[in-house]
Formats: structure tokens, sequence, C-alpha cells
């Protein structure tokens, strides 16, 4: 097998209304600029496409990016991303996706590709180390994701693939690759308003080799050696997958509960991942390669299913009053066939929930019952009856029929499954995040309601904290690994794991800026220069790569804002802004205009949240 | 489930719900995490000495609430109070 000794940096710009491709190739500048992942798919679309392009128009683009890690081995590396304009959104979204297509792609030579134009009628790529070829999917159209990979697996290692949800072009259709989505904004439609069923890799055609390996070896085991020794990601996730949270949230008064009205519920227990691995017998079923075990399958009255993750139980689950982790495992199995984003369903029903009690709706959904629920997922995925308005999501819905102030989203996305009443400054990183109510620009509610190393209802250092996690996520994303790695990284280097947290919390709140530069977040760049064979030097490494994360996040936002983004977008549902909840007798809200102005300062925008001139020139986005 | 201490002066009752496993890990049978465990204490003790009681171990290293609020091991327990005692997890 031929060996391809860090990164290829060949990619595919692939024209579907021509039906034909071109090879380029990744500049080491822009290598050294954008990593790859995240970075580098937006900098491939920031250079092609012109902004106000319809989103499901035949001028958009799809980029899937790998990152430098992937095919390498190293721990948590299984991931890739996808970079459009999102349907749901109007704006950039990116996602990540730890499937097998990932390491399917990048095996058969191939860095990067760029989808662009639209299909005459419905296609699949298949992609081999030659290049593509342009397949009829006519006996694929219709079918759903999983019976989609079942046909594609026979000819190739790893695909990408959409169900019902994307041909419909449901506003929050996700793509499938194994059990595993680029989840979030609707790339699925995208896909499907080209006519693109499927993207499937040969691999197996090239080995990756990082360039310098007993380095890289040598890192590795330290990764793994503090990935096995965190609490988090060798004990709590490893044991009860992510709803370990539930528990975690609920007594921290962040779950969200009957569309977000509450923080917390008696019979939460029951959807926990203690609940869930007791009783439903649950088993390993993780992105590979992983170290960390999250994902897990358990048996739900007989049925095998993928266990629904964190983000689904809170908003299939308590967010709609229902404990039953049957029914969600269900219903979650419903969003993986038809092919669209749990959390924007989840949130789209409670929203119809609450607008059908107040009468401005009819449906025949309500809270606490799961009748009807089903039914109207499949009728969402498959664009019938009252489900092909709701897959247009809360924010549609409520502009046409009323109930803004109760649409649970930021942007037009539905936000995920923490409430930030609890956690106010995840309430400023919700409301600035680049795709929308996105949890994973910062998970800052870890710092403030888990850890307990900043107060969640103190304002100060917030804005410093979001800019710090935000940079750092995206250059994550870039280079790419598993997010949940975090933990490992961040908790496990002596300084911090010595420290007592009384101690951490009093630096973090009053001294942020010196606490987060005591962060050592070295572990991520020293993998990365390992693969690419560069010289290692500790500080200016971290640096360096902290300013990719920067450049990255900054580049995302200075996209949005061509497509009209600005200060009034950058907040929050006024249920949480202006209401209190049933389970905090302090009646908290999110005072994000108290945070917004800072952040913005720290930022480098101006007032209205745009990025300055002298921020993109600083951070090479434009040329000086 | 209902744990007595010996009582002396004006006695409070706490309920104290374990997570995470911690259940199992302290031997505590027929555990209804709904419930908790409800116990009567001797006046306002400091909520680590009743963890340590029960048999926890380094109690720094969880996260404990009361009434929706983060608090410390040190903190000292009030008549009624609801405290769940769970292992720290992640985002995602």
């Amino acid at each position: 097998m031929q060996e391809i000794i860090g990164t290829s940096n060949r990619c595919l710009e692939i024209d579907l209304t021509k039906q034909k491709f071109e090879v380029f190739e990744i500049s080491k500048k822009d290598r050294n600029m954008f990593l790859g992942g995240k970075g580098m798919g937006l900098k491939f679309l920031y250079d092609r496409m012109r902004a106000g392009v319809d989103p499901l128009g035949e001028e958009n683009m799809i980029a899937f990016c790998m990152g430098a890690l992937m095919g390498t081995g190293a721990p948590c590396s299984g991931r890739f991303d996808a970079v459009t304009k999102s349907p749901q959104t109007g704006i950039m979204t990116a996602a990540s996706c730890g499937g097998p297509f990932g390491m399917a792609l990048k095996t058969s030579g191939w860095d990067a590709i760029i989808v662009k134009g639209r299909a005459s009628k419905p296609v699949y790529l298949y992609i081999d180390s030659k290049g593509v070829k342009f397949e009829n999917a006519k006996s694929l159209w219709g079918k759903d994701t999983q019976k989609t990979q079942e046909v594609l697996e026979k000819i190739g290692s790893g695909a990408v693939v959409i169900g019902p949800a994307g041909e419909n072009l449901v506003r929050y259709a996700n793509i499938c690759s194994g059990h595993r989505f680029l989840g979030r904004g609707g790339m699925g439609a995208v896909m499907g308003s080209k006519n693109l069923k499927a993207i499937v890799a040969k691999g197996k055609e090239f080995k990756i080799v990082p360039k310098k390996q007993k380095r890289f070896d040598r890192v590795k085991n330290k990764f793994n050696r503090y990935i096995n020794s965190n609490s988090i990601t060798s004990g709590s996730y490893r044991n009860f997958g992510t709803n370990a949270n539930v528990n975690l949230s609920n007594a921290a008064g962040i779950l969200p509960v009957r569309n977000f009205t509450g923080g917390s519920h008696g019979e939460a227990h029951k959807i926990s991942g203690e609940t869930m691995a007791e009783k439903h017998d649950t088993k390993y079923s993780t992105c590979r390669p992983c170290t960390i075990l999250c994902g897990h399958k358990g048996n739900f009255d007989g049925n095998y299913r993928q266990v629904p993750e964190y983000e689904t139980t809170g908003l299939m689950g308590s967010n709609l009053e229902i404990f039953d982790p049957v029914a969600i495992s269900e219903w979650n199995d419903i969003c993986t066939e038809v092919g669209m984003d749990t959390i924007s369903a989840g949130g789209t029903l409670a929203w119809v929930m609450e607008a059908t009690e107040k009468g401005l709706i009819n449906s025949n959904l309500k809270f606490g019952s799961k009748e009807g629920v089903s039914q109207m997922l499949k009728d969402i995925g498959h664009g019938r009856g009252l489900g092909k308005e709701l897959g247009l999501g809360s924010k549609a819905l409520s502009k046409k029929y009323g109930g803004e102030d109760f649409a649970i989203h930021v942007k037009g996305l539905e936000m995920a499954a923490y409430d930030p009443r609890g956690a106010i400054g995840h309430g400023l990183s919700y409301a600035v995040a680049n795709r929308g109510a996105c949890h994973l620009s910062t998970t800052l509610f870890t710092l403030e309601a888990y850890f307990n190393m900043a107060s969640p209802n103190a304002k100060r250092g917030k804005p410093t904290m979001v800019k710090f996690m935000e940079n750092i996520f995206a250059a994550v994303n870039s280079l790419h690994i598993c997010q949940f790695t975090a933990f490992a990284v961040f908790l496990e280097p002596p300084l911090i794991k010595f420290t007592p947290v009384p101690m951490l919390k009093l630096l973090t709140q009053n001294l942020t800026p010196i606490a987060l530069s005591l962060m050592d977040v070295s572990l991520w760049p020293e993998i990365w220069y390992s693969i690419v064979g560069k010289t290692y030097i500790p500080l200016l490494s971290m640096r360096k790569f902290m300013k990719i994360g920067e450049r990255v996040h900054v580049l995302e936002r200075y996209m949005n804002t061509r497509e009209g983004i600005s200060k009034k977008d950058d907040t929050l549902p006024d249920r949480l802004l202006y209401e209190g909840r049933k389970c905090d007798p302090k009646e908290k809200v999110v005072p994000i205009d108290r945070m917004l102005g800072k952040y913005y300062k720290i930022r480098g925008y101006d007032k209205n949240g745009i990025p300055k001139d002298r921020t993109l020139k600083r951070l090479g986005i434009v040329k000086k | 489930m209902s744990i007595g201490f010996d009582v002396m002066g004006k006695e409070i009752k706490v309920r104290i719900k374990f997570f995470s496993g911690i259940d199992k890990e302290l031997g505590l049978l027929n555990y209804n995490p709904a419930e908790g465990v409800e116990i009567k204490l001797p006046g306002r003790k400091r909520l680590r000495s009743v963890l340590v009681g029960f048999g926890l171990k380094k109690v720094s290293r969880f996260a404990i609430f009361r009434n929706g609020e983060r608090i410390s091991a040190w903190a000292k327990l009030n008549d009624n109070d609801e405290v769940s005692c769970l292992k720290v997890s992640g985002g995602g």
C-alpha cells in the first residue's frame, strides 16, 4: 500500500451541473493558516462563493474536509467536517462527524472535496484515488439513510448519505455517515437541493503516516494517558454516554423542561445515562478510532438501537415532558432513518406543543403525551401534511402563526439542551455562536454549572471565557479531533489537576485572562506538528494554534456579516431574557446586553458586531 | 430509604440523592433515585461529615447541588434541604 506522509493536500472540486471534476492542491500557506477541517472548509467557500447565494440554489457549495490527524491513529481523530451555507439560518454552518466517510476519503488520497452546481437528476458520487464517477441514484432516491448505506457499503468503505428529509428539503435535514451525523443547519437539504443522494469513497488505498513517527507515538501515548485518567472521558462518558449529563443538568437547573419553562424535573432520572446503562444493557458503539467510547447501543424493548445522545434526550424527552427512554430511542431511530437533526426536530415539536396549547395552531401534540410524535416525525421527514410546515423549523413557524417569544432558537437554529438561565456565560455563547444556538462553540456551561470553575450567575470574565473557548474549539475542529478530548487536555495537566477548585474559580472569575493563559493546551498543537513534521516550540506553537482558532472563528463571523448578520441577531429568545423559571426562586434571566459590548471589544468587532478592518488584517483574512 | 443518626438537640431532616453510580459504590440496596436517602441529623451539620459518614472518600471531587445551586461540601445543611451528589461530567 502506498503511503501519504502527513497530508496529501490533494482536493477535488466537483461540478454536478457539468458532471466534471478538477484536482487542486492546498497551499502550504493555507494549511498553516487554516489547518484543515472546519477552517479549510470556510476558506474554500470564502474564496469561491459570493455572499447572498440561495442556500438551496445551484450556487451554494458544500465542502467536506479532513483534518491532519485523520487516518494517523491519533486518539479520537476519526472525525471530518462539512461547511456550507445553511438553508435553516441563511448563514454559514459547519458540522463535525465521526462516521466512516472521513477515513474512506482520506485513505483514497483526498484531503477535501468541494461540491457545487446541481445534477439534473438524482446522482451519487463514487470517489477513488483516480477521481470521481457520477452514478445514477434513481434506485437509491427515497431510501432511508441506513438502507442507502447498506447498498453503498458494498462498493466503498465509507459514505455520506441523505434520507427522505434531505430529499424533501427539510431545513434541518442532516447528512449521515454510519450512525453518526453532520447534524446541524440543514446540510442534508443542501445535498438534496443538488440532487445528490450520497458520496461514497473507496478508501484503503493509502496508508497515512506521521512525518515524525517517534514524536507522534510519544504524544499519542501521553494523550491516551490523559484520556484514560480523566474522570469524564474515562468515567462518566465511558460508563453512561453523554446522557451522564441528564442528572447533572437537572441538579444544576439547566435541563430544558417544557419548552424551556423549567430547569429541572422530578422524573429526569428516568432518562439518565445511569438508567439507560442499567435497564437497557448498553454496549459501546462509537466513532473510530475512539478512546473515550461515549457512543452506546442498547436494548430498548427487544430492539437494539443506538442510545440517544444527551441533546436528543433533552430536546425530545424532558423538553416535551416525556420521560420514557424507549419512546425517545424510537424517535431517535426515526430521525436517523429520515435523516434529520434531533435538536431542531425536538425544539420544533416543543414549539408546536406550546402553540397548540395557546390555540395558535391545530395539532394533536401535547406536552407529556407520546401520542402523535412518531407519526409527526415521519411526516416531517417525508414532507407530508402539517409535517411539511414543521420541516421549516420553529423560527419560520412562529413568524407565520405568532409565538415568537417562545420559539427557542438563535438566528433560526434551535437551542441545544442547556438552559442558559442557569449558566449566563453560556447564554452569551449561544447569542454570538456563528451557526446559531449551538452548544459546541464553547461548552461554557461545563465550567459554570458542572465544574464550578466559574460562577454561573456572574457576568464578570464571561466574554473573555467565551472568546477563549470559541478560539480553542475552532482550532480543534480544524485539526480535527473530538471536542471531548478537551476535558482531558484542560483538566489533566498537573497545574490544573492539583490546584484546588475554589482557587481555580477565584482566578478564573477575577483574573480571567491570566487564568486562561495558564491553561496548557499543548497536546493538540504538539500532535499536529508531529504529523506535518514541523518543529514544536513550547508556548510559541501553542499561541500559533490559538491564533489559527481565532482566525477561523472571525472568518466565519465575517462571512456571516456579509450575509447581513449584526448585533440585532446576537440575542436570545424573549423567554430566556425576560422569564424566570419554576425551579429558580430568584427567577434569573440572561443579562445579554451587559456582556455583549465587552465581547465585541475583545473580539475586535465594532459596536454593531462587525469585525473591524484591522482585526481582519491582523489575522490575515484580508490583505494588509 | 430512610437512615437515622443518633439525635441530640433540634433534629433536622435532609434528603440526599446519589447519582452517577455512587449509590452502587456505597452499596445502597433498593435505592430509588427519585427519593434518594432521607436522613435525620442532630442540628445543622456540614454536608461533608454526612457524606463521609456514608463512606464517600475525596468528597471535593463530586458535584454537589442544593436546590439547583452548586454548593461546597463544607456547606451547613438546613432542615428540608434536598442535596444531589454526582460525579462531574462534560458537555456534548
